[in-house]
């Protein structure tokens, strides 16, 4: 699980983005929280760096694979 | 496209900083309100719940840190913080708040006044169109490229026809001239200018016209002026002033325009009150009637400037001025043999007709001259270190709290950073008018003994500004960063527990980083003292000079017949009239005519060589006088060898060709001695012959070398502008005051229209000149600078030893529960004191006599070891510092033990 301390931080920059918006809601006790949902502009960021990630995990995977 | 969501989100925190704030806080805790009620959901009681919630969560505090760490704009936002912070705590300790402005002000002020010199003189553009593209042009021996000269009128003139170097070229040069203002006539500087001058420099007059070429043509006579914009404002600013006339050498000038405002020609600060066409140069120059005429070829009078044509770069332009000038030499051989013409970049520093390379020498003068303000802002800062270290201790809760709550040690030393340098911008700001105070003070001093016209504006230029920040900088990474580091030491709190350095054993304690920092200043002190010593005794020895003539009982009288008008041959008469005349004063034992006075503004100086050696043979450079034959008994220079002048030698008839040299410059010239009736060669060219030698005399204050001496009789070289030297037996003021008035009364009843430049006793023309103003001033402000120095030093002393005192008080309550004597622990705390004291005086000591060295080249009779200067000094450092050491001392003395005990 990630801790606060590097939750909280992380979900301030992706907001700060505009990849992510917060807004308060109510929990189903009736406690507010802040709930975060991602945004037109996050969702193409996320492919994008999804993207990314495969062509990266393809790319050590064929290195490792090489070596192999 | 993301920058522009973070920029509006920092501009909605910027905005509203409370509400992004809260926002967070409530973010925050909403999360550990729900790992609360999640861990309870799991059967924990509510203690516990929150307990388990703290230890998985790091603290709210710490991750809203993070956060706010990790936004964008957080390093600004955390800077603007800490200044608030900074202040608040600034404001609460106004004691130490107003110690550290003020002991930051002399520092800093000091540095900036010095550099708003070194800006004026050195760095700060010159107010023409772009100054960087003006060149000089010179023109230079082929075979002694060292030795150039200026240039003839028709040299110039054919260069400024023909060339295809130059885009546009002007001449001009400096003279002295007599400025007739109601009843008195003054010397003045004028620049003596071509009609292009004003265009060469780019700047458009700032009222009336510039000369015309009819104005520039040699001998042309015709008598127009145009004056300096303060020479306009210190009369006035008669706006009608245009066409109104200056009486100027006699004749009548008319004034056609005013000098742009701040206009300095091409050296920076000074300028010169007047400017005239070349037309008017013989005249200017006192030399009617006298056969000098600025059309000849073989009269090199001109120093040329001039902007190169766009694109032509310098190497380039040497090429084709050789070509010009190897025509020109085809063209007038006589006159241009052996001559080739160069241009160079303009010194900016001098008007001559020799190419300079001032530039690499530029930032040795500035380290030079920023050396001694420095050593204060050292001293300034090293005892603010110490202030902060002393404070930084008092204040170890709230850093040990800070730290214990998770502050990072970066975070703390940025904090305690931003605090030091809020200070310093405090002391830097009133460092800034402390400098602006004091170079304009320094300037109104200068203006007052200086002969010409001084351009000075005191207001910070944007080079000033970057320099007193860049002060503020530094000693804030002195007197800043360093404590900082120290405090916020992980094991501070470890080090206050065992009492710090403090408990170490004598050594260790004794070298502790505070008492070293002590020692640091009270040696840098004792430099700053011994500096300002030997400044200060040799303005002293100045003032008690022997110069190898005698200063007390003589008169200094300057006329000029040029300035009446009068020519050779009249100017001859009036000289001769003048000498019979005072010699016939009861009161007055002597009178002769010099050309150059003792401290006076003008030397000449002359090549002097054996005649028949070769040219490689020894060559001196002996200042050169124009004397009458009683010059050496009026002053009292006595005759060594030979013969002093005859009357004979005074008339222009005379046609031997003769001199008296001093003694110095016959040792070097005939080592044997056998001076006396040997040839000399002058300048190259003239053959004299030695008749006498005569002692040495000290002319100068400022370089402290005696210089070789060249007297030729006035006979074959008549000079207009002469002064009178008179002995007289009168003593005392009011006596020689009463002589003043009569010798003013002969002169004026020899020629009504013989205008006195100056009439005053030999020790006035001392006490007033410009050589014992640099001296004293130096000593003015070194003496200010060094009792800074010592004073900072002491207060810093004091600080430590009280300080000591206070953080040993329990160890003294327990040493004297234990029977201790008052006495025995006075000794204890001074002792420590007296070896700080003596380790950093030894060791200015040392900085003192190196320092002395160099001192000792540049001042007036100075040693580099000056005993009396060198214990003063360390006496007066001594005794403050004894009882800086004493006070605290005896504060320790009286400690009570039962007190002591439960102290803390």
């Amino acid at each position: 699980m990630v801790g606060p301390g590097s939750l909280f931080p992380a979900l301030h920059r992706l907001a700060e983005q505009g990849w992510i918006e917060g807004h308060w809601g109510e929990l189903e006790n009736g406690r507010r929280a802040k709930f975060y949902a991602l945004t037109p502009s996050g969702r193409a960021q996320l492919a994008k760096e999804k993207r990314n990630w495969r062509k990266v995990f393809t790319a050590m995977n064929q290195v490792l694979g090489e070596e192999a | 496209m993301s920058w522009v969501h973070r920029a509006a989100s920092l501009y909605r925190r910027f905005r509203n900083p409370d509400q992004a704030e809260q926002e967070l806080d409530n973010e925050v805790h909403a999360y550990f309100e729900i790992l609360i009620e999640r861990n309870m959901a799991r059967g924990l009681s509510r203690e516990e719940a929150v307990r388990a919630a703290r230890i998985e969560f790091e603290s709210p505090e710490q991750v809203k840190d993070k956060v706010r760490d990790s936004r964008t704009g957080a390093a600004m936002e955390t800077t603007l913080r800490d200044i608030r912070y900074a202040a608040r705590v600034l404001r609460r300790a106004p004691g130490f708040t107003a110690v550290a402005v003020l002991t930051l002000a002399l520092g800093i002020g000091a540095n900036t006044a010095m550099f708003s010199l070194v800006n004026a003189v050195l760095l700060q553009p010159l107010n023409i169109h772009n100054p960087k593209e003006i060149v000089g042009c010179y023109s230079v021996d082929i075979h002694k490229p060292e030795a150039s000269r200026a240039f003839s009128y028709p040299n110039y003139a054919d260069l400024r026809e023909q060339n295809s170097v130059f885009s546009i070229l002007a001449a001009h040069n400096i003279a002295q001239l007599g400025l007739t203002e109601g009843e008195t006539t003054r010397h003045v500087f004028a620049d003596i200018v071509s009609s292009n001058y004003f265009a060469t420099m780019g700047v458009p007059l700032f009222k009336g016209r510039t000369f015309t070429t009819a104005e520039e043509k040699p001998n042309a006579g015709i008598q127009v002026a145009i004056l300096s914009y303060s020479y306009w404002q210190k009369h006035g600013s008669d706006p009608e002033l245009l066409g109104k006339t200056l009486r100027i050498n006699g004749k009548i000038f008319t004034v056609v325009g005013i000098a742009p405002r701040g206009f300095t020609g091409t050296v920076p600060l000074i300028s010169t009150e007047l400017y005239l066409p070349l037309g008017t140069a013989v005249l200017a120059n006192g030399l009617e009637g006298r056969g000098h005429s600025l059309s000849e070829r073989d009269i090199p009078y001109l120093i040329l400037i001039g902007r190169l044509k766009s694109g032509l770069r310098e190497r380039e332009a040497n090429v084709q001025l050789a070509v010009v000038a190897s025509q020109m030499e085809k063209a007038y051989p006589a006159e241009n043999k052996d001559q080739t013409f160069m241009v160079h970049p303009l010194a900016r520093l001098s008007v001559s007709p020799n190419p300079a390379d001032e530039g690499q020498s530029v930032p040795l003068v500035i380290l030079l001259t920023m050396s001694m303000p420095a050593v204060v802002l050292l001293i300034a800062s090293l005892n603010l270190a110490n202030m902060m270290l002393a404070r930084g201790a008092a204040r170890h809760r709230e850093i040990a709290i800070r730290l214990a709550i998770g502050g990072g040690r970066g975070r703390i030393v940025r904090q305690l950073c931003t605090e030091g340098f809020l200070l310093a911008i405090l002391g830097g700001a009133a460092g800034l008018l402390v400098a602006s105070c004091g170079s304009a003070l320094l300037f109104r001093s200068f203006a007052s003994v200086a002969p010409f016209d001084l351009v000075f504006s005191s207001k910070p230029d944007i080079r000033v500004l970057t320099a007193t920040m860049a002060f503020c900088m530094l000693s804030t990474i002195v007197f800043g960063l360093w404590p900082a580091w120290r405090l916020s030491r992980p094991d501070v709190m470890l080090d206050l527990k065992t009492g710090g350095e403090d408990a170490g054993g004598g050594l260790r304690r004794l070298f502790s980083r505070r008492n070293v920092l002590v020692m640091a200043q009270l040696s840098l002190s004792l430099m700053m003292l011994t500096a300002s010593g030997l400044f200060v005794r040799s303005a002293m020895r100045a003032v008690h000079v022997e110069p190898g003539f005698s200063l007390e009982s003589g008169v200094v009288a300057e006329v000029d017949p040029s300035l009446a008008g009068y020519g050779e041959i009249r100017g001859r008469q009036i000289y001769a009239a003048l000498l019979a005349r005072l010699k016939s004063v009861p009161g007055v034992e002597s009178v002769s005519l010099a050309w150059t006075v003792p401290f006076g503004r003008v030397t000449n100086i002359a090549r002097i060589r054996p005649a028949g050696g070769s040219p490689q043979a020894v060559e001196v450079w002996a200042e050169h006088n124009i004397v009458t034959e009683d010059y050496f008994r009026t002053l009292g220079v006595p005759l060594l060898l030979g013969r002093s002048f005859l009357p004979s030698e005074m008339t222009s008839g005379s046609s031997r060709h003769v001199a008296v040299i001093d003694k110095l410059a016959a040792e070097r010239l005939w080592p044997k001695g056998d001076a006396v009736g040997q040839h000399l060669h002058r300048d190259d060219s003239q053959d004299l012959e030695v008749v006498g030698v005569v002692g040495n005399v000290q002319e100068r204050i400022v370089g402290s070398e005696l210089r070789p001496h060249l007297y030729v009789p006035f006979g074959p070289e008549y000079r207009a502008d002469m002064h009178i030297h008179l002995k007289v037996a009168a003593s005392g003021r009011e006596a020689q005051a009463r002589m003043l008035q009569t010798v003013r009364r002969e002169i004026r009843a020899v020629d009504d229209g013989l205008p006195v430049l100056e009439l005053k006793t030999l020790r006035d023309q001392l006490d007033e000149s410009l050589d014992l103003w640099v001296v004293e001033t130096g000593a003015r402000i070194l003496g200010i600078f060094g009792t800074a120095a010592l004073l900072l030093a002491i207060i810093g002393l004091y600080g430590v030893r009280i300080y000591t005192v206070a953080r040993r008080t329990r160890e003294i309550g327990i040493r004297m529960a234990l029977g201790a004597s008052s006495a025995e622990t006075q000794h204890m705390i001074l002792r420590e004191g007296l070896m700080v004291t003596a380790i950093g005086s030894g060791c200015g000591l040392l900085l003192a006599l190196a320092l002395g060295r160099v001192l000792a080249g540049f001042l007036y009779d100075v040693r580099s070891v000056d005993a009396a200067v060198l214990s003063i000094a360390m006496v007066l450092l001594t005794v403050v510092s004894m009882l800086a050491c004493y006070l605290p001392a005896r504060k320790a003395a009286r400690v009570d033990p039962m007190v002591a005990l439960r102290y803390e």
